[in-house]
C-alpha cells in the first residue's frame, strides 16, 4: 500500500511537472511568436515610418528652391532621422540575410544622405544641380521601393505568423483545458482510488474490532484484503486468537482459583481495609460460610464483628490498623456460629492491594478438633506419667509382695489355723495375687516387652487364642460369677501369608480382645473372628461381638489407661492391647455402638524390618 | 501649492478649519506618499534640461559649427561622440550646427549665435581677421601630423599633364572658402600661367565637399579637380579607384588641420576647461575611443601664427582677406 501510493504521489507529481513543464513550454513558445510578431509589427512600423521619412525627404527635395521649401536645418533632421531609424532597425537582432539586407540598406541610405547633401553644398550650374538632384530623388525611389518590397515582405510574415500563433493558442487553450479538466479529475480518480481502498479496509477492521469489543474473540476476518490492510487482517486474527488463547487462560484461572478458593477447607474471607466499612466481609468461600453455619450469599455484606465473639469483636479495629500497617497476623481468636456457638479458629491475616483498594485477606481454620486432641493428649501424657511412675512403683513392690505371699503361705502351712483363720490367710493371698496380677498388667503397659518377630501362622494363633479363651471361659472366675454361654464363630481367609510377628504378643493381644467381648456379652452372644488382607495386602483381623457396645464417651476413651466401665477393671486391657499392635506397625479401630455390640478392627503388616528368625 | 493640488485631487477631503473642514495628518502624509513618486517621475523626466541649462557662467549651450569637409551627415556623425564626451567632461550642453557651404561658417557665425567653430584653415585665417576668434586646438593623427596639405588631380587616363591640357577641361573646386580647395588651384593656376581660369576651363563649379570634388574627377563629371589630401587619403583606404585611377598634378604646403576656435568675450574659464578637456583626452581611455572614432591620435594647441602660411598663400594669389567677402558666390 505504502509503496503503491509512493508509485501513484510520484505519478502525480511527475505528471504535474511535466504537465507544467508542457504547459511552460507551449507557453514560452507562444509568447515567442507573440514577441516575434510585436517585434515584426515593430519592424513594419519603423518599415512605414522610414517610408515616411523618405517620402517626406523627397518632398523636401521636390520642394527645394521654391517658396515652400524646408529649412536647411529641416532638411539636415529629416536626412538624420532616416539614418537613425536604420541605425534603430540595425541594432535589432536578425538572422543572417535580413543583418545583411538591413546592411545594405543602410549603405544605400548613408548613399542617399549623402547625394542629398550634395544637393545642398554643390554650387555649380543648373544641369549639374538638377542631375544632382535627380540623382538623390532617384535614390529615394529605389529606398522606397526596396522598403516598401520589405514592408510587403513583413506584412506578409506577420499574417503568416499570425496564423501559427493563433493556432498555438488555440492549441494551448486546449492543451490547458484537457490539463486543467484531466488533471484534477485523474488526480480525484488516483485520490479516490486510494481512499476507496483505505476506506474499505479500515471499515473492515474497524467492524472486527468492534467485534472482538462486544466480545465475539471467534470473530476472525475473512475478508480478502489486500496489501498492508492484509497484513493487518492476518495480525488481528493472530490477535484474536491470542486474546481467545489469554481470556481461557485467564478464564482457567480465574475457575482454578475459585475452585482453590471454594474448596480450600479452612476459612477465606476478603474484607474491606479502608474507609468506614472496614472489616465489611467482601467475599467468603465455602468453608466460611459452613464453619460459620451461613451461607456464602449471607456471609458477604456482613461485618467480621458479626462473626466474632463479643472479646474477639473488640479487637478488630486494632487487628486491620496493623494490617494496614503492613503486618500480617496470626492469632487464635474465638468466632460465633449463627446457632450462637463458639468456636476457636486460627485466624492468618493481612493486607491485599488490587485494582488500587486496600483490602484484606485472612484465612480462618477452625481448631476446635485440634484443641480437643491437645487435650487428650495431655491427659495422655499425664497418664503415661502416671504409667512409668507406677511401673517403678511395681517394680519396687514386687519383690516384698513376694516375699509378703511366701511367708504367709509358709504361715497359712506350718501354723494350726482354725478354719476361719485359715480364709482370711486365703483372703490374703488371693490379694495378693491380684495385686501381682495388677502390678504386671501395670508393668507390661508402662514397659511393654520387646517384640521377638517370627513367622507366624495368624490363623492358626487365633484358632489356639480362641481355644484358649474358652478355657478361660470355662475357669472358675467366669464360671462362678457369671453363667455366660459365648460362642465363637471364625471365619478365617486359607490364603492369609505368614506374618512377621511376636506370636505370644499377638496371642496376648487376641486373648485380651476376646475376654474384653466376653466381658461385654450380658449373658449369651457370639464372637465373630474374622481374617483377611486389605487391597495394599495388609492383613486385617475382625473380632466381632454381640454384647453391650461402648457409648460415644466409652468409645473416645476405650484405649486410655485406667479406663474403665468393668466395677473389677483395672482399665489397662485394651490400653495394652493397643500398645503392643502399635509395637508391631500396626493400628487397632472400635466401631461401636451402645447396645449393637462392637468390632474390633486390627491392621498388621505383612513384614516387619526388624529381623526375624525363622521358626 | 500643495494645498491646491491637494483641492484639486480630494476636493470634498481637504477642508479648512473656519468652514469646518478638517485635515488630517494621516490624510496629508498619505497625499505626500502619493504625491511624491509624481514628482520624481516629473523630476526625472526634467533632467535633462536642467543638467543643459545648469552651467557655470550662465552659459548653458556651446554651440560649435561645423563646416562640410565631407557631406553633412557624415561630418555631423562624425563630430558628435566628441561632442557628447565633452557635455560629460564639462557639464556644457554641446549643439553642432553643420553648415551647407563653408562661406557660411563666416557669414552666419553671429547670427546662428555660434560660440566656436571647427574652422578650415582658410577659414580659420578669415575668422581670425574677421570675427576675432581665438583658436584653441586641433587634431593631430597617429603620424604626428596636424597638418593637412591641398591637391589638384585628375584621372590617369585624362592625360592631362599641363596647362595647355586642361584647356577647355571641367574644374571642381570644394569651396571658395577653402585653402585645399580654392586657394591651392589659385596658386597652382597662377604658377601655371593660367590667369583667366573661368574662361581657360570650359566649366569651373564647387562641388561643395572635397568628397564629392573627388567623387565627381573620379565619376567623370569634372576632369579635374582639387581636395585636401586627408579627404582624398582616407577615401583612398575605402576605394581603390581612387589611387589607381586619380593623378596628383600638385601638392600645396602643409596648412593647419581644422581647429577649433572659440568666439571673442566666450567665458574664458569656460574656454579654458574646453581647451583643457580637448588637450588630455587623448589621456583618458573614454577620450582615446571617441578620438579613434574621430581620426585622430590627440589635440594640440593651436595659435594665431600656425594661420600664417595660410595668409601667405592669400597673399601670393592676390586675396586679401581683411575684406574679403565673396565667399558664397
Amino acid at each position: 500500500m505504502k509503496l503503491k501510493v509512493f508509485i501513484g504521489f510520484v505519478i502525480l507529481a511527475l505528471c504535474f511537472i511535466f504537465g507544467g513543464l508542457n504547459i511552460t513550454e507551449v507557453m514560452s513558445r507562444v509568447v515567442a511568436k507573440l514577441q516575434y510578431i510585436i517585434s515584426l509589427q515593430e519592424m513594419q512600423s519603423k518599415q512605414k515610418m522610414l517610408l515616411n521619412q523618405i517620402k517626406e525627404i523627397q518632398t523636401d527635395l521636390l520642394l527645394k528652391d521654391s517658396p515652400h521649401a524646408a529649412s536647411f536645418d529641416t532638411f539636415v533632421q529629416h536626412g538624420e532621422t532616416i539614418a537613425v531609424t536604420i541605425d534603430t532597425c540595425s541594432r535589432c537582432h536578425h538572422p543572417e540575410p535580413i543583418a545583411a539586407e538591413i546592411v545594405g540598406l543602410r549603405s544605400l541610405v548613408e548613399a542617399y544622405q549623402g547625394k542629398l547633401s550634395r544637393i545642398y553644398t554643390l554650387r555649380a550650374n543648373t544641369k549639374r544641380f538638377f542631375e544632382a538632384k535627380d540623382n538623390a530623388f532617384g535614390t529615394g525611389e529605389e529606398l522606397q521601393l526596396i522598403i516598401g518590397e520589405i514592408f510587403l515582405g513583413t506584412d506578409k510574415k506577420i499574417t503568416e505568423k499570425t496564423e501559427q500563433t493563433q493556432q498555438a493558442i488555440a492549441f494551448t487553450r486546449l492543451l490547458l483545458i484537457v490539463l486543467v479538466t484531466v488533471g484534477p479529475a485523474v488526480v480525484l480518480l488516483v485520490a479516490g482510488f486510494v481512499f476507496i481502498r483505505f476506506s474499505k479496509g479500515a471499515d473492515i477492521l474497524s467492524r472486527a474490532f468492534s467485534k472482538i469489543r462486544e466480545g465475539d474473540l471467534e470473530y476472525r476476518i475473512s475478508a480478502k484484503m489486500d496489501d498492508e490492510f492484509r497484513y493487518l487482517a492476518e495480525d488481528f486474527n493472530n490477535m484474536g486468537v491470542s486474546l481467545k488463547e489469554q481470556c481461557r487462560r485467564v478464564e482457567s484461572m480465574q475457575q482454578r482459583y475459585r475452585k482453590l478458593f471454594e474448596s480450600a477447607g479452612d476459612a477465606i474471607f476478603i474484607l474491606e481495609a479502608e474507609g468506614e466499612e472496614a472489616g465489611k466481609i467482601i467475599s467468603a468461600n465455602k468453608a466460611a460460610a459452613d464453619m460459620h453455619g451461613y451461607s456464602s450469599d449471607e456471609l458477604v455484606g456482613l461485618h467480621i464483628r458479626d462473626l466474632d465473639d463479643p472479646d474477639a469483636a473488640a479487637e478488630i479495629s486494632g487487628r486491620i490498623r496493623r494490617m494496614l500497617g503492613g503486618e500480617w497476623i496470626n492469632e487464635v481468636v474465638k468466632h460465633q456460629k449463627k446457632d450462637g456457638t463458639v468456636f476457636p479458629v486460627e485466624i492468618s491475616a493481612g493486607l491485599l492491594e488490587y485494582d488500587g483498594h486496600k483490602h484484606v485477606l485472612a484465612f480462618d481454620r477452625d481448631i476446635s478438633q485440634r484443641v480437643k486432641a491437645d487435650e487428650a493428649l495431655q491427659r495422655a501424657r499425664q497418664l503415661a506419667l502416671v504409667g512409668e511412675m507406677a511401673a517403678g512403683l511395681v517394680h519396687e513392690i514386687k519383690n516384698p509382695l513376694a516375699g509378703i505371699k511366701v511367708s504367709i503361705e509358709i504361715l497359712a502351712q506350718e501354723l494350726v489355723l482354725n478354719q476361719e483363720d485359715k480364709e482370711v490367710f486365703l483372703r490374703v493371698i488371693l490379694e495378693v495375687n491380684r495385686i501381682e496380677t495388677l502390678l504386671k498388667n501395670l508393668l507390661s503397659y508402662a514397659r511393654p516387652p520387646k517384640p521377638h518377630f517370627g513367622y507366624v501362622d495368624l490363623n492358626l494363633l487365633l484358632e489356639n487364642s480362641v481355644k484358649n479363651a474358652q478355657v478361660v471361659l470355662k475357669s472358675p472366675n467366669y464360671s462362678s460369677e457369671i453363667k455366660k454361654e459365648v460362642r465363637f464363630l471364625t471365619e478365617l481367609s486359607p490364603d492369609l501369608p505368614k506374618i512377621s510377628a511376636d506370636a505370644s504378643q499377638l496371642q496376648q493381644i487376641f486373648l485380651n480382645l476376646f475376654l474384653n467381648g466376653i466381658e461385654a456379652i450380658c449373658e449369651s452372644g457370639t464372637i465373630t473372628v474374622k481374617s483377611g488382607q486389605d487391597q495394599a495386602g495388609n492383613i486385617q483381623i475382625f473380632i466381632q461381638d454381640t454384647g453391650n457396645g461402648f457409648d460415644d464417651e466409652s468409645l473416645q476413651k476405650a484405649f486410655q489407661p485406667f479406663y474403665t466401665t468393668k466395677p473389677k477393671g483395672n482399665g489397662l486391657g485394651l490400653a495394652i492391647t493397643k500398645r503392643l499392635i502399635e509395637q508391631h506397625r500396626g493400628n487397632i479401630q472400635i466401631v461401636s455402638r451402645k447396645g449393637e455390640g462392637s468390632t474390633f478392627a486390627i491392621t498388621l503388616p505383612v513384614e516387619q524390618h526388624y529381623e526375624v528368625s525363622k521358626q | 501649492m500643495i494645498e491646491r493640488v491637494v483641492r484639486g485631487q480630494f476636493p470634498r477631503m481637504v477642508r479648512t478649519k473656519p468652514l469646518g473642514i478638517t485635515i488630517s495628518k494621516k490624510h496629508i502624509l498619505k497625499f505626500i506618499c502619493c504625491l511624491l513618486p509624481l514628482l520624481l517621475m516629473i523630476g526625472c523626466n526634467e533632467q535633462p534640461k536642467a543638467k543643459s541649462a545648469g552651467q557655470k557662467g550662465g552659459q548653458e549651450i556651446l554651440r560649435i559649427g561645423l563646416i562640410p569637409e565631407i557631406d553633412i551627415f557624415a561630418q555631423k556623425k562624425r563630430y558628435e561622440p566628441l561632442a557628447k564626451y565633452l557635455e560629460s567632461k564639462m557639464g556644457v550642453a554641446i549643439e553642432l550646427k553643420v553648415l551647407p557651404h563653408y562661406g557660411n561658417i563666416i557669414d552666419n557665425f553671429v547670427s546662428e549665435g555660434l560660440d566656436g567653430a571647427f574652422f578650415g584653415s582658410f577659414t580659420g585665417a578669415l575668422a581670425i581677421k574677421k570675427l576675432g576668434v581665438t583658436p584653441l586646438v586641433r587634431p593631430e593623427d597617429r603620424e604626428g601630423t596636424s597638418t593637412y596639405y591641398g591637391m589638384v588631380f585628375v584621372r590617369k587616363d585624362s592625360h592631362i599633364k599641363s596647362a595647355a591640357d586642361m584647356k577647355g577641361k571641367r574644374f571642381a573646386f570644394v569651396d571658395k572658402a577653402t585653402t585645399a580647395g580654392w586657394l591651392l588651384p589659385l596658386h597652382f593656376f597662377k604658377e601655371w600661367g593660367i590667369t583667366d581660369y573661368q574662361h581657360w576651363f570650359a566649366e569651373t563649379y564647387f562641388a561643395g565637399t572635397h568628397k564629392d570634388a573627388i567623387y565627381d574627377v573620379l565619376d567623370r563629371k569634372a576632369d579635374m579637380g582639387s581636395a585636401k589630401n586627408t579627404v582624398f587619403y582616407k577615401l583612398a583606404g575605402q576605394d581603390s579607384r581612387i589611387l589607381n585611377d586619380l593623378e596628383i598634378l600638385g601638392a600645396s604646403v602643409p596648412v593647419p588641420e581644422n581647429t577649433l576656435a572659440v568666439r571673442p568675450g566666450l567665458d574664458e574659464r569656460l574656454v579654458l576647461q574646453l581647451k583643457k578637456t580637448l588637450l588630455v583626452m587623448d589621456q583618458d581611455p573614454e577620450g582615446k575611443v571617441v578620438l579613434a572614432h574621430f581620426g585622430a591620435a590627440r589635440f594640440i594647441e593651436t595659435t594665431t601664427a600656425d594661420y600664417n602660411v595660410v595668409l601667405d598663400y592669400a597673399q601670393h594669389i592676390g586675396l586679401n582677406l581683411d575684406n574679403y567677402e565673396d565667399l558664397n558666390n
